[in-house]
């Protein structure tokens, strides 16, 4: 990065190009270095984050266990969510899937 | 080192939109900190809570350019150092500012160091670096180390290029000055 300054010599330009390149190659962060930090950064702070889209798949492993607790005590605890609403959506709704419907609603 | 001028296409997965930020700023921002503080433990920590935040905010930044983000990080990494000062390590940067001025007058009376080891010459621009004014060292560490040019660390530190440009160059003689380069000069 030798630079024309008028203040130095040619021979002290190079010089100190030298001087600092042997330096940047000690002083840089290493791959290995950054790899490390990069690691700490987001093994320490996964649990903060919102992931963005992560599939329906990653959202039915996340709410079943969930939905299954709610629906064993669904009958003697769950009051209707709304007039409109009191066993989910009228033409599909049965069974499990009514007491489903109802716990996501109340997780909404 | 730099990213390109969009968002790569896989920005959507938070993990790849970190590691995009982090490819493209880690080196340069590291290099920032150690210009600023003077102490590669700190550098380490700062640039460490500076990533964190950007893990932290990842879904924000998906959305901006490099250019930005570059922008907001380096945002965050001046605050950081603010606050780095402020506290408890500024007594320990003051100690090693002043140390860095006695090794410095101590250098300059030392004598030409053309026969000095790597390990010696490696710590002797490290005091030289040290004992050059913050705003100095941080351009021309950013350069040197995080390979940024001149426009990019501007644009990064929201400071016109010249200005960039002219401390990298003040910077670059007075290190000369400090480690006697023109002294050794065998052609006179």
């Amino acid at each position: 990065m030798t630079h024309d300054n008028p203040d130095l010599s040619r021979h002290a330009e190079e010089r100190l190009d030298r001087l600092l390149a042997g330096w940047a190659r000690e002083r840089r962060l290493s791959p290995a270095r950054a790899e490390k930090l990069r690691h700490t950064v987001l093994s320490t702070s996964a649990s903060h984050v919102a992931p963005v889209d992560l599939g329906s798949a990653w959202w039915r492993g996340l709410l079943d266990p969930l939905v299954a607790t709610l629906s064993r005590t669904e009958a003697a605890t769950l009051s209707p969510v709304g007039p409109g609403f009191v066993s989910g959506p009228a033409s599909e709704a049965s069974g499990s899937h009514a007491s489903e419907y109802r716990a996501y609603l109340r997780l909404a | 080192m730099t990213e390109g001028r969009k968002p790569v296409a896989d920005d959507s997965d938070p993990v790849a939109c970190f590691d995009s930020i982090y490819e493209a700023n880690s080196r340069a921002l590291h290099a920032y900190f150690l210009g600023r503080t003077s102490d590669p433990e700190a550098a380490l920590d700062l640039s460490q809570e500076a990533f964190l935040r950007t893990w932290r905010n990842v879904s924000k930044l998906r959305v901006l350019s490099p250019e930005r983000r570059r922008y907001w990080l380096y945002a965050v990494a001046k605050n950081l150092v603010a606050d780095h000062h402020r506290g408890l390590s500024s007594r320990r940067a003051a100690r090693q500012r002043a140390s860095a001025e006695t090794r410095w007058t101590r250098d300059r009376e030392a004598g030409p160091q053309g026969a000095l080891e790597s390990r010696e010459r490696i710590e002797a621009v490290d005091r030289a670096m040290q004992a050059l004014p913050e705003e100095l060292r941080t351009a021309l560490t950013v350069r040197v180390l995080g390979g940024l040019s001149s426009p990019e660390i501007g644009e990064a530190l929201g400071v016109p290029a010249g200005t960039i440009r002219y401390r990298i160059s003040v910077a670059r003689r007075h290190l000369a000055e400090l480690l006697r380069l023109d002294e050794e000069d065998p052609g006179g």
